[in-house]
């Protein structure tokens, strides 16, 4: 089995397209379709990381992010914002709200594995 | 004749032609002339009898006995006139020399003053006590007859005193040189009259000090001849509060103008002199309606009219639109106000006026300052919505082309299962649309952010070849395709320069995948970097493709105008590549050009500061 992570979308089809992608790039994949239900995963296990689209119903994924930064134990887990928010400005707000990179969609297919494997290289 | 002059008396010897023979010491203290100059003069002339008519003496001649006692009223030259007791008795002559005229001349002027006094005071002496003011009763000698209370008590005199005093003596030295004169005139035009309108007229007191009055006269009959009744009022206390009130005029910032009853200008300040251009003569007494235009002057008589049947004071600025009119005709927008003034004259009115043009000027400039900037804050808020919507939309559309293209790409690499050659052919139109779709918002959204002022530059210090090197090797791939060659010549000097590293990025990929699209294959393309004075540099992407006819050019960096609508979509170029440009350039404070012609292939250029640090994002 490869590393976990947890990818956080609420548009199903986008939320399908990154498990196929990150599953293709042999890793194991767990989906939440808004913060709360994050949360509740996040509750029965800590992932190796975490892509987080930034707009979400309810709990949107900046004050999620800012969460998980202030909790001891998902401090260390880095956080990938994916997010049609695709703005020089959005990217300041993903990173100042604790995202550790971003990456606006349409996503590269193709790069994205690449630049996860680097995140994780980072974090380590 | 020495003897003469042991006489207490004036005596006087003159001939039938009343030439002056004898003339003793009395006479000269009398008559104020000296024997020496009195002596064969006509006695008429030296105390200012009338020269032709009856003489004392010719009547004395007609006289059974020869004598004649009379009084006359000496006017002696540079003396108070004196009324004089003259006795006259004829003198035959010696042998038969011609008869002469002995006179006894005694100063009666007290006496007869006592006289009079004495039938004045009983007939008017309570009256006058009675007056608050200061009255005296004068003869035409200029000896005050009678005097109340209030005036003896206000020029600081007995009662005995007072009485015979010559008027003279309570005229200032200053003026008294005129008094006889303004006395005599009195006399022939006999009438009432206030002294001192407009002048200022002074009493002089006992001690010699002095004090300003008011005085008017009146004629009055009696049984003692022509007489004339003065009331002196001083007017010290009122001068006083003038003086205040007149300070008070001045210091207000306003034109003060006070008028009377008739519309008379009765006071102004200086500033009213300032505003107007009128001198204060040439206004007091002036109708008030000189300061008015003449369109508005019947008006102004109504409303006086109605003002002063019901005088409320009535502060400045109550909505009327006034004007009012300088010396020179010209006219000023004024705001006016009003306030009634009692006083000992009757109801004067105080118009205070302040010219209101610069003010109405102001008040002008700040609405059309409001409409302007109500116009600026409108458009600033319209830019806004339509960033807003722009940025909404544009994250709206990447939604769905992320999976668009995400799953294509799946497909078409191959990741899902086999395809065959066809398939990707197919998937690959699908993701090159999907992919031109996506240029387009991002250009769009760009284009609205600079348009909108909300271009965020981020300058840092950057290695120029790096740059240039990093965008053609992401185009390598299209450049490859079409086997074109592409050039980088960058001055040595430009090795490091300031600049937001995005935003020349994407203005040199705008340039070279333009050139890169229109240059034939085989064609040949320079991406250059030359200093440019004072402090800024030339990036430009030079072509040798089709060129761009002059009177096209213009176009090109307009929004949407894409010169050949087929080589546009050949080539999956926006129509918003170069406008953004342009407005990126700008944005950093440069301007973009072209330098082609048709079959010469294409310069493009922008032109941009070597250090954009301090500038914001515009």
């Amino acid at each position: 089995m490869g590393q976990r992570v947890l990818v956080v979308d609420d548009n199903p089809a986008n939320l399908k397209l990154l498990r196929a992608i990150l599953r293709l790039a042999g890793y194991d994949v767990t989906t939440a379709r808004d913060a709360e239900e994050a949360q509740v995963l996040l509750d029965q296990d800590v992932p190796r990381a975490i892509l987080l689209d930034l707009q979400l119903p309810g709990v949107d994924g900046f004050t999620l992010a800012r969460r998980l930064k202030a909790h001891d134990r998902f401090r260390a887990v880095p956080l990938m914002a994916v997010t049609a928010y695709a703005g020089d400005a959005d990217e300041r707000r993903a990173r100042d709200a604790g995202c550790d990179d971003f990456v606006a969609k349409p996503i590269d297919t193709r790069a994205l594995p690449e630049r996860l494997a680097r995140l994780l290289e980072r974090s380590q | 004749m020495d003897h003469l002059d042991d006489f207490a008396d004036a005596l006087v010897l003159v001939s039938t032609e009343g030439r002056v023979l004898a003339w003793n010491r009395e006479a000269e203290a009398l008559f104020g002339t000296p024997v020496a100059q009195a002596l064969g003069r006509p006695f008429q002339e030296l105390i200012g009898l009338p020269a032709s008519g009856p003489t004392p003496w010719s009547a004395a001649a007609a006289a059974p006995d020869g004598r004649l006692r009379v009084d006359v009223q000496v006017v002696a030259r540079d003396r108070p006139p004196l009324r004089v007791d003259l006795s006259v008795r004829m003198v035959p002559g010696a042998g038969e020399g011609p008869a002469r005229f002995a006179i006894c001349a005694r100063d009666v002027t007290l006496l007869r003053c006592r006289e009079q006094a004495r039938v004045l005071a009983t007939r008017f002496r309570g009256l006058l006590d009675a007056a608050p003011d200061a009255l005296l009763i004068a003869g035409p000698e200029g000896r005050i007859l009678l005097a109340n209370r209030e005036a003896q008590r206000l020029f600081g005199y007995g009662a005995d005193e007072i009485t015979g005093l010559a008027v003279d003596a309570l005229v200032p030295a200053a003026v008294r040189g005129r008094h006889p004169a303004h006395r005599a005139a009195f006399f022939k035009d006999p009438g009432t009259r206030a002294m001192g309108a407009g002048r200022e007229l002074s009493g002089l007191r006992r001690d010699g000090s002095e004090f300003p009055a008011e005085i008017s006269l009146s004629p009055l009959d009696s049984d003692v001849g022509p007489l004339v009744a003065a009331a002196v009022r001083d007017v010290t206390e009122r001068r006083r509060v003038e003086a205040r009130f007149r300070g008070l005029l001045e210091a207000a910032p306003d034109a003060m103008v006070i008028v009377d009853e008739a519309g008379r200008i009765v006071l102004v300040n200086s500033q009213t002199e300032r505003l107007f251009g009128y001198r204060r003569e040439e206004l007091l007494g002036q109708s008030v309606g000189l300061l008015i235009p003449e369109g508005r002057r019947a008006g102004h008589a109504a409303y006086r009219e109605s003002y002063h049947a019901n005088p409320v004071a009535r502060p400045m600025g109550s909505g009327r639109d006034l004007a009012a009119r300088r010396k020179d005709g010209s006219e000023f927008p004024a705001e006016i106000s009003l306030s009634p003034l009692d006083t000992e004259e009757g109801r004067l009115v105080s118009a205070a006026v302040r010219d209101i043009s610069e003010r109405l000027r102001i008040a002008d400039l700040k609405r059309e300052a409001a409409v302007l900037a109500e116009g600026r804050r409108r458009a600033e808020e319209q830019s806004r919505h339509k960033s807003e919507f722009l940025a909404n939309m544009s994250h709206e559309l990447r939604t769905p082309l992320n999976s668009i293209v995400g799953f294509a790409e799946l497909i078409h690499d191959g990741k899902v299962g086999p395809v065959n050659p066809e398939q990707r052919e197919y998937l690959g139109d699908v993701l090159a649309s999907a992919r031109h779709l996506v240029q387009l918002i991002n250009d769009l959204l760009d284009l609205s952010k600079v348009e909108a002022g909300r271009i965020e530059l981020a300058p840092q210090r950057l290695e120029l070849l790096a740059l240039v090197n990093e965008v053609r090797d992401a185009l390598r791939p299209l450049s490859r395709v079409r086997g074109l060659a592409i050039e980088v010549e960058i001055d040595p000097e430009l090795r490091h320069v300031h600049g937001d590293p995005g935003r020349l990025r994407q203005v040199l990929w705008n340039y070279l995948s333009n050139a890169i699209k229109f240059t034939p294959e085989q064609g040949h393309v320079v991406v250059r970097a030359v200093l440019d004075a004072p402090a800024h540099f030339r990036l430009e992407v030079e072509d040798d493709g089709i060129g761009i006819a002059v009177e096209d050019q213009p176009r090109l960096f307009v929004s949407f105008q894409q010169l050949d609508a087929g080589a546009a979509k050949r080539h999956g170029g926006t129509g918003l590549g170069l406008a953004l440009t342009r407005r990126l350039v700008e944005a950093m404070g440069g301007r973009v050009g072209l330098e082609s012609a048709p079959g010469r292939g294409s310069r493009f250029f922008a032109v941009l500061p070597r250090d954009i640090r301090g500038m914001e994002g515009k």
